[in-house]
């Protein structure tokens, strides 16, 4: 049997069970999905805080997988945690203009289940990234949030054209 | 969209009747559920707290005096029989998660032996850990989920010598912070997961989407409607963790069915009543039958201690059933096993924790 931890319930020391439920417990958390993504690299997805200050946005990036219209292509995001987080998803954005069939070209807003009703806290920034990059040559088009690129998906060169010209380097 | 009948459209738009836990589910219109739905989660709960201290029954009976009359005598027989104080839990989408968590603690705390009841308590989780891995959750990640719940039990240990005694307010303190409280409840959620995943067989015909009703694969279903926060709990998730951690939940449900008998209140009990929970591989026949009349002999794992004996739950019950009550049979000291189911209040839409007035733990 593992160790036995002290808790404390104690009513006089309300501060030791609340400590935690501030920003402390997120930033821990964030910073444990830094060290991973640090420590065991990902190709083709990246992320990391915009400044040391702040570990609650960070930015992105990810390059399009091969074998899809993406491909060679690199994007970023914007990644903006809630203080709730992993309880509630973090909010994502395409900064770079991504003509996708569930990303909105303009706004960057992106619809993916997991960061919608699916979000579970099991779910991390490396998680999501991944689903994003594979949502990039699988998209849904059943529910589109540019409905001009669903329906022009059927057409991959045509498709790929728009991409292009939609596209700007980083 | 035609309108039979434009001019009185126009002139009488129709008030939105309200809807709430007395409004029969059998009469809303398609709009009604439509705008029900889309009002999910919208209401601001969060100013309440996440599971607050007992309040007396009576406070929900006043609810329920403008309502259905079918309640409010359920609510009198429970008031009768001593079950007289309810534990209210944030109406968030995780309320069974969090009454389940109280009333798990509680169990320990109103045992005759919380150091010892304390102990199966966290042997039963150790238990589930093996299965959590083989579903292939992280470890890391679960583990850390976990660990809150583990130390709040491990407190009831009497090598626990810093901590202060556990009392009901301290535990209700302790469930009121949010870090702790989320923990415990993805904790759970991934038991849930992981035991619904290792038995899908069993489950299987359960397994449908609450929205449409189409059937969902075990993944499916578990990444919809069992891990992310905010899901509500319905009878399979209820099942699946209450024989994951081999402990019965026992509802009485506060809706307006007919009763079995004249007066009584309608239980419905889930959990390792009928099945062994040692087999978690396959069998485990998806013991949700909502009436569970009588107990039957429960093979328990062994640590857990001997089979429970009939109990007489089960729709309907009388006085013999719920004379083993929370706190009863705390004082009769019974053997080395904790039969004892956890008891909570349903009403449509919601969870919170009914136990009989105990007197307070010094």
């Amino acid at each position: 049997m593992s160790q036995f931890t002290t808790v404390q319930t104690s009513p006089h020391k309300p501060s030791v069970g609340s400590a935690d439920s501030g920003g402390l417990a997120v930033n821990k958390r964030l910073r444990k999905e830094l060290m991973t993504l640090m420590t065991s690299p990902t190709s083709g997805i990246s992320a990391f805080p915009e400044s040391e200050n702040n570990l609650f946005k960070w930015l992105g990036t990810l390059t399009g997988p091969e074998g899809t219209v993406y491909a060679g292509l690199t994007f970023r995001l914007s990644l903006s945690f809630p203080s709730e987080y992993p309880y509630k998803p973090p909010v994502i954005r395409f900064e770079t203009p991504c003509y996708h069939p569930n990303v909105a070209l303009k706004t960057g807003d992106i619809c993916l289940d997991i960061l919608q009703d699916k979000w579970s806290a099991v779910y991390s920034v490396h998680t999501i990234l991944v689903s994003l990059q594979s949502l990039l040559g699988d998209p849904n088009n059943s529910s589109p949030l540019n409905v001009e690129a669903s329906q022009s998906w059927a057409d991959q060169t045509a498709f790929k054209e728009r991409v292009l010209t939609n596209y700007r380097p980083l | 969209m035609a309108t039979p009948n434009p001019e009185a459209a126009a002139t009488a738009p129709t008030q939105p009747r309200i809807i709430d836990e007395n409004t029969d589910m059998t009469t809303l219109t398609d709009q009604e559920i439509m705008r029900l739905v889309e009002g999910m989660g919208q209401e601001d709960v969060t100013e309440k707290p996440l599971i607050s201290a007992p309040v007396p029954l009576l406070v929900i009976r006043e609810e329920y005096l403008s309502g259905s009359p079918t309640v409010v005598k359920k609510l009198d027989w429970l008031q009768a029989h001593g079950w007289d104080q309810v534990w209210r839990a944030r109406g968030d989408g995780d309320c069974f998660y969090r009454s389940f968590t109280l009333a798990y603690l509680l169990r320990i705390l109103h045992s005759p032996d919380p150091p010892l009841y304390a102990n199966l308590a966290f042997e039963s989780i150790q238990r589930v850990l093996p299965m959590m891995k083989q579903v292939n959750f992280d470890p890391d990640l679960y583990e850390e989920f976990l660990n809150p719940l583990l130390e709040m039990i491990q407190s009831f240990s009497p090598q626990n010598t810093y901590a202060e005694p556990i009392t009901e307010y301290a535990l209700i303190q302790a469930l009121q912070d949010a870090e702790r409280s989320n923990c415990i409840v993805v904790a759970l959620r991934l038991i849930t997961s992981a035991y619904i995943r290792t038995n899908s067989q069993a489950f299987e015909p359960f397994l449908l989407s609450p929205t449409t009703f189409l059937p969902l694969s075990a993944d499916d279903f578990c990444r919809q409607e069992v891990e992310p926060c905010g899901k509500e709990a319905d009878q399979v998730q209820i099942t699946a963790l209450s024989e994951a951690l081999g402990v019965a939940v026992r509802i009485a449900y506060l809706d307006r069915s007919e009763l079995v008998n004249e007066e009584g209140i309608n239980w419905v009990v889930f959990g390792p009543n009928s099945v062994s929970i040692t087999s978690t591989t396959s069998t485990t026949s998806a013991s949700f039958a909502v009436e569970k009349v009588g107990g039957g002999g429960v093979q328990y794992e062994e640590g857990v201690g001997r089979g429970v004996q009939d109990e007489g739950v089960g729709r309907g019950i009388q006085d013999e059933g719920v004379r083993r009550g929370n706190r009863d049979e705390a004082g009769e000291g019974e053997g080395k096993g904790d039969e004892r189911p956890l008891t909570l209040l349903y009403r449509p839409g919601h969870f919170d924790v009914v136990t009989k007035d105990v007197l307070p733990i010094i």
